[in-house]
C-alpha cells in the first residue's frame, strides 16, 4: 500500500508512520466470537530479523507444498517462504519495490503466483521459486489510460479456466479480465458511486462456494464493503461492512475471511482487526472487533475492540485452519499465526 | 526457552512488565456537537465483560466513574463527555472526549470563501448548520482551505450585545491539518461606521501530535460590544513546526461551524 495515497484518502497520524507495536503480549489472548474463536501467536515466525527484514508485510498465501508464502515490500527479500511452524524455509525476490498482491494459481502442475507491484504498475506472473513467466503492462486496451502511473493494480484472482482478473485498487478501480495468456478480454467496475462501481477496488477473489456457479467478490474499502459480480461483471449485490475498511477477501471452506486496515471511526489510529462471515455473508467473528450485531437484517458500524493488531493487511488460512496475519505500516513486525478455539 | 525469550522481549521494549493487551476506545455516536436544546449521545463498546466508565466534568474516567447503560442527553454549553472503556484481564483503553455545544445568538448569515473543492462544506449555510464536531477529514461537514488567510463576514439576525465568539476548527496533523497560526475578530462599530478590534487568538505553539480531535476555540472580546456585524480574519499556519513530515510548509485550516454569544 502507498503511504502517500494513504495520507490523502485518511488521517494517518505521526505515531502510526513511527509505529511500535504493543508487542509481545499476553500469548493465551483468545479473539473472536461464537464457533469462530482463535488463540493469538505473536511469535510465529522465527526469521532472524536482521538477515530476513520485512517492511509492509502485505500479503500471504499456502502453497501445495504447505507452505506460508508471504510477500513484503522490502526489497533485500520481497518472497519469504515459511513452514507453517514458523521456520524460515527459503526467500527470493529483490525486484517488486511495489509488491502488495500474491495470488497463488495452480494449473494442474506447478504453482504459480500472481503478485500486483504498484511501483511497478504491472502484474508480474512468476513460478513458485521466482521465474518470470509473464508480465501484464497497463490495460491500454480499456481506453481508459493514458500512462502507466495511472494503473495501480493491488490483487488479481483466477478463474479455473486461467483467465486474469486484476483490480486497479489504488488507480481507477476498474476490474480487468484478461485470459491466461494475458490477452485483454473486458473491464468493469471503475470509481465512482452507482452501486456497481467501486472506490479503492483493493481486493478481489472468486467465489465458488456454490457449486457450477462462481461468482466474484471485490472489496470496495473507501466504501467499507464488498461487491458480488458475475464473473462476465454484472453486478449482483453490496455486502455492507460498516466501519471496516476491508482489505481483501479470501475463501476458505464456507467463510469468508479478511483483514480489517482500520476502523471507519478511528482512522490513522492502528484501529484494524480480522473479520468473518459465513456463507450467507452474515458476519459471525470479529478477531480484535466488536461482537457483530444485525438490526433488521442491517450490519450494525462495527470497530476494533482489542488492541491485538495495528492494520491488518491480509489474512492467510492454511488447511488445518490456522489464520495467519500480515500488516501493513505496523513496526515491521513479522505476520502473527492464530489457532482455531475448539 | 520461550518464556525466557518472551521476559528479555518486554524488558527491552517496554517500560511495564505486563503483557496485557489493550482495548480499543468506545464508539461515541452522536449526530453533531452542536444543539439547539439538547443534544443526545450513545456509545458502544460490544465485548462481553467490558464496561464503558464516563464522566461530564472533564475528569479522567475510572473504574469509580458511572457505567454507561443508556444514551446520554447534554443541556449544557461547552459539557465534556469523557469516556474509557475497563475490562478485566486488559489495560484499559484511552480516553475519547467530545465537547457539546449549545446555540448562542441567533446568526442570520456567515458567508466564507471558496473552499478546497474536496472540502465544500454542507452548502451557503455550513457554518451555522448545528452539524459538526465530528473528527474526521472526509466528514462533510467540513470546510478546508490550504490559502494564506480565511476571511468569514457574519451577520447577526439583530444588533445585541456580544461578549465572545467560538470557532470550530479540526486538528489532524497526520493529514496535515493545524490550527490557525492566529484568529482576530473585528466588529462593525455603528458610531463610527467602521470595523473594530473584537479580539485575538495566537496558537503560536502547536506541538506535533497524534490523532485528529475538534477544537473549539474560543475569542473573547476586552469588554462586550453591541453590533450586528462581525469579520472574523483565520490566518493559516504558515510554516509547519519540527517533527512533522511537512515542517516549514504551510498547513491547512478546517472549519466546521461558528457560534457568537
Amino acid at each position: 500500500m502507498q503511504r502517500r495515497e494513504f495520507l490523502r484518502n485518511s488521517s494517518l497520524t505521526m505515531a502510526s508512520v513511527l509505529a511500535v507495536p504493543n508487542f509481545p503480549f499476553d500469548d493465551k489472548l483468545i479473539l473472536g466470537q461464537n464457533k469462530k474463536r482463535y488463540r493469538l501467536d505473536t511469535a510465529w515466525s522465527k526469521a532472524d530479523v536482521s538477515r530476513y527484514p520485512v517492511n509492509d508485510c502485505h500479503e500471504m498465501i499456502q502453497d501445495k507444498k504447505g507452505r506460508i508464502v508471504l510477500l513484503t515490500n522490502e526489497t533485500k527479500n520481497n518472497v519469504l517462504i515459511y513452514s507453517k511452524n514458523g521456520k524460515l524455509l527459503s526467500n527470493w525476490g529483490t525486484e517488486y519495490p511495489g509488491a502488495h498482491g500474491l495470488t497463488l494459481f495452480n494449473e494442474n502442475g506447478p504453482d504459480t503466483l500472481f503478485i500486483c507491484d504498484n511501483n511497478r504498475h504491472q502484474v508480474i506472473k512468476t513460478s513458485i521459486d521466482g521465474k518470470v513467466l509473464l508480465t501484464l503492462n497497463y490495460p491500454k486496451e480499456t481506453g481508459q489510460y493514458s500512462k502507466e502511473e495511472e494503473y495501480v493494480p493491488t490483487e488479481t484472482a483466477i478463474a479455473d479456466n486461467g483467465d486474469i482478473y486484476v483490480v486497479d485498487g489504488y488507480g481507477k478501480d476498474f476490474v480487468i479480465r484478461y485470459d491466461a495468456s494475458g490477452k485483454y478480454l473486458s473491464h468493469f467496475g471503475g470509481k465512482g458511486d452507482a452501486p456497481e462501481q467501486l472506490q479503492n477496488a483493493h481486493g478481489i477473489c472468486i467465489d465458488r462456494r456454490v457449486k457450477n456457479k462462481p461468482t466474484l467478490i471485490v472489496t470496495s474499502r473507501q466504501q467499507n464493503a464488498f461487491k458480488r459480480y458475475t464473473m462476465e461483471g454484472a453486478y449482483i449485490e453490496t455486502i455492507p461492512m460498516t466501519g471496516a475498511w476491508v482489505c481483501r477477501p479470501v475463501i476458505h471452506g464456507d467463510y469468508l475471511y479478511a483483514a480489517v486496515l482500520q476502523t471507519n471511526a478511528r482512522q490513522g489510529q492502528q484501529s484494524g482487526w480480522v473479520t468473518i462471515l459465513d456463507k450467507d455473508f452474515k458476519v459471525v467473528s470479529n478477531l480484535g472487533g466488536s461482537e457483530p450485531e444485525y438490526k433488521d437484517g442491517k450490519i450494525q458500524e462495527m470497530y476494533q475492540t482489542v488492541k491485538a493488531f495495528s492494520y491488518p493487511h491480509d489474512v492467510c488460512i492454511d488447511d488445518e485452519e490456522n489464520l495467519y496475519v500480515a500488516q501493513w505500516n505496523s513496526g515491521k513486525v513479522y505476520p502473527y499465526k492464530l489457532t482455531p478455539v475448539r | 526457552m520461550k518464556i525466557t525469550a518472551s521476559l528479555l522481549l518486554i524488558v527491552g521494549w517496554l517500560p511495564v512488565a505486563a503483557q496485557k493487551v489493550q482495548l480499543a476506545p468506545p464508539l461515541v455516536q452522536y449526530p453533531s456537537v452542536f444543539f439547539a436544546d439538547s443534544a443526545e449521545v450513545s456509545m458502544k463498546f460490544a465485548m462481553k465483560g467490558a464496561s464503558i466508565h464516563y464522566t461530564m466534568d472533564e475528569s479522567e474516567p475510572s473504574e469509580q466513574s458511572p457505567v454507561y447503560r443508556l444514551p446520554i442527553k447534554i443541556k449544557d454549553s461547552r459539557t465534556t463527555l469523557s469516556a474509557k472503556v475497563f475490562a478485566a484481564g486488559y489495560l484499559p483503553s484511552d480516553r475519547v472526549s467530545a465537547t457539546f455545544i449549545a446555540d448562542g445568538l441567533r446568526i442570520a448569515n456567515a458567508e466564507f470563501p471558496e473552499a478546497d473543492t474536496r472540502f465544500q462544506g454542507n452548502g451557503a449555510s455550513t457554518l451555522i448548520d448545528n452539524i459538526g464536531g465530528i473528527a474526521a477529514i472526509g466528514n462533510k461537514s467540513w470546510l478546508g482551505y490550504h490559502d494564506d488567510s480565511v476571511v468569514i463576514h457574519v451577520q447577526l439576525q439583530k444588533r445585541e450585545a456580544v461578549s465572545s465568539v467560538l470557532l470550530d476548527f479540526l486538528q489532524d496533523h497526520g493529514s496535515w491539518v493545524f490550527l490557525p497560526q492566529q484568529v482576530t475578530v473585528r466588529y462593525f462599530d455603528e458610531s463610527t461606521q467602521h470595523f473594530a478590534e473584537f479580539g485575538t487568538q495566537d496558537n503560536l505553539n502547536q506541538p506535533v501530535i497524534q490523532g485528529a480531535g475538534c477544537v473549539p476555540q474560543v475569542i473573547d472580546a476586552a469588554t462586550p460590544v453591541t453590533t450586528n456585524r462581525l469579520q472574523v480574519i483565520i490566518k493559516v499556519l504558515q510554516s509547519i513546526p519540527d517533527g512533522h513530515p511537512g515542517k516549514g510548509t504551510k498547513s491547512w485550516i478546517f472549519i466546521d461551524e461558528i457560534k457568537v454569544y
